[in-house]
């Protein structure tokens, strides 16, 4: 299990997508992933696959290693799609169009978060939201702990993994049995890593605290800076825009 | 009960690809014996002891439990834990129950002999441990870090495993403490029980092992008995030897390698007399 959440992790690398600006990779997400609702023919749906396959390929992240992180939500899709093909009114068509949604969101995003350093993230969300601060908003603590949070992922994964191993030697049969003895049994692994998690975020706000963290206005550490081909990115987020709405609203072929 | 390691090696794949973590070991620990497996972080040390209680499984070679190979199908892989126990490093992390006498009963429970006799086991362990029965009843999570580290302890010796293999049992416990879990696992090889010792330390490696396996990067480096494998150049030198070192620099008499410091001031009088 825990091998298999790739959400949160970093792939190391030099690709394209990799040295773009954060807020331009946040901004096209947030454009496919607006696109990804607002197609609703094959046409829309080829356009949607070959910038999903654009993005993936020029992110030289091995396609294995992203369709792992699907695993996690295999079920949630399939029950999803079951659901959407038995209720749904509009046949097979919408559910492959609803599937492939899911499925597509949850892959850009992973190409996000496996491009881009936690770090980076945060502080472009920071950068982008710098305006809502204008009304009190606290962007920055909410930059902080979302960057936090992406960081802990791995870390209590990894942590599950282990607590999972020292309870097996302990004999625990784990997912073993009828659903009651299947709860019953992931007991002694939810509890240890609840314990850990509070432990950590103890220490780490006490090691925030001794380093002085919101004492005052924070240095940047890496100054952002968009280049040439990050205006490129915005063009082509913004020409997938304006290509949805288009095939969404005028008559099509 | 002896183990045979032959030829094992266990490869994963990795962020970075794939990864030997450990490259053709081979050794035997021998029956009631105190086995000492050290070497530098990431050698391989952690990924050995799974290896040995069956949660993961070679990639290549065999593992022989009383000359019995635990990968093969025909061997009874569900008892594996309950013979070999493994203690895992910083253990109280893996404590969860509401009371220190049924986190310690989870796994005698789990091996299935009946709630009594479970109970009883459990209650042999905590004592043996030290840990008395005015804390039976109390959480676990309310003991202070050694306290916790015993009835972690207490929780695997309960299953009354007859190999109990430890990861850095003693790491970041306080001299008291250190010495007191040495004496029990001196306690329990001397029942009959074989004891591997994952550790750092260089000086409980010389004290404790009457084996040792020094790993680096996945690779033996050295196997054999304590005395002969602190002769290599390449494994660590514990306190006494480095004291007996700066002493031969003095002109003093002194045989190498000094493993104790019993050892090390016997020889200083035998100079002096």
């Amino acid at each position: 299990m825990a091998k298999s959440i790739t959400l949160g992790r970093y792939y190391p690398g030099e690709s394209p997508i990799h040295r773009l600006d954060p807020r331009t990779k946040l901004f096209f997400l947030l454009i496919f992933i607006i696109s990804l609702f607002l197609f609703s023919s094959w046409t829309g749906f080829a356009f949607s696959v070959l910038a999903l396959a654009i993005v993936i390929a020029s992110s030289r992240v091995p396609l294995s290693y992203m369709v792992r992180g699907l695993r996690s939500v295999v079920f949630i899709i399939l029950f999803a799609a079951v659901l959407n093909a038995v209720l749904g009114k509009g046949g097979w068509t919408k559910t492959l169009f609803t599937t492939y949604r899911m499925i597509a969101i949850i892959m850009s995003s992973n190409v996000l978060t496996l491009t881009t350093r936690p770090r980076e993230i945060s502080d472009a969300l920071e950068k982008s939201l710098s305006f809502l601060s204008v009304i009190g908003f606290p962007v920055h603590e909410m930059a902080t702990i979302i960057s936090l949070a992406f960081t802990f992922i791995p870390i209590l994964s990894e942590e599950a993994g282990r607590i999972m191993d020292a309870q097996k030697s302990r004999g625990a049969r784990i997912g073993e049995g009828k659903l009651k003895d299947k709860i019953k049994s992931i007991m002694p692994i939810v509890i240890p890593l609840f314990v850990s998690a509070f432990r950590r975020a103890d220490e780490l706000s006490y090691a925030m605290d001794s380093r002085l963290y919101g004492l005052g206005e924070r240095s940047v550490w890496k100054k952002m800076r968009y280049r040439k081909s990050d205006y490129l990115v915005y063009l082509g987020s913004l020409l997938l825009l304006g290509l949805s709405v288009v095939l969404r609203y005028l008559p099509c072929p | 009960m002896s183990i045979r390691v032959e030829n094992v090696s266990f490869e994963y794949t990795s962020i970075n690809g794939k990864v030997l973590a450990l490259d053709n070991v081979s050794f035997t620990v021998p029956t009631s014996s105190f086995y000492v497996i050290t070497g530098e972080s990431g050698s391989g040390k952690s990924t050995l002891l799974r290896l040995l209680n069956g949660l993961r499984t070679p990639s290549e070679g065999k593992i022989y439990l009383d000359g019995k190979d635990i990968n093969s199908p025909s061997f009874p892989r569900a008892s594996l834990p309950f013979r070999v126990g493994l203690v895992f490093q910083y253990p109280e992390s893996q404590l969860f129950a509401e009371t220190v006498i049924e986190d310690v009963a989870f796994g005698p429970m789990n091996k299935g002999i009946g709630k009594k006799e479970a109970l009883e086991a459990s209650k042999k362990a905590l004592l043996s441990v030290g840990i008395g029965e005015e804390k039976w009843n109390s959480s676990p999570f309310s003991l202070s870090g050694g306290e916790k580290r015993r009835v972690a302890l207490a929780g695997v010796m309960a299953m009354d495993p007859e190999v109990l293999v430890l990861d850095e049992i003693a790491a970041g416990l306080d001299g008291w403490s250190h010495q007191e879990v040495f004496l029990l696992l001196e306690k329990e090889r001397k029942k009959g029980k074989t004891i591997i010792l994952v550790s750092h330390s260089a000086d409980d490696t010389a004290e404790y092992g009457e084996r040792v396996l020094v790993l680096s990067k996945g690779k033996v480096v050295e196997e054999g008995e304590t005395r002969k494998v602190f002769m290599n150049p390449r494994v660590p030198k514990c306190q006494a030897e480095r004291i007996a070192e700066e002493l031969r620099g003095r002109g003093m008499d002194l045989p190498f390698p000094i493993l104790t410091l019993q050892e090390l001031s016997q020889e200083i009088e035998r100079n002096r007399g």
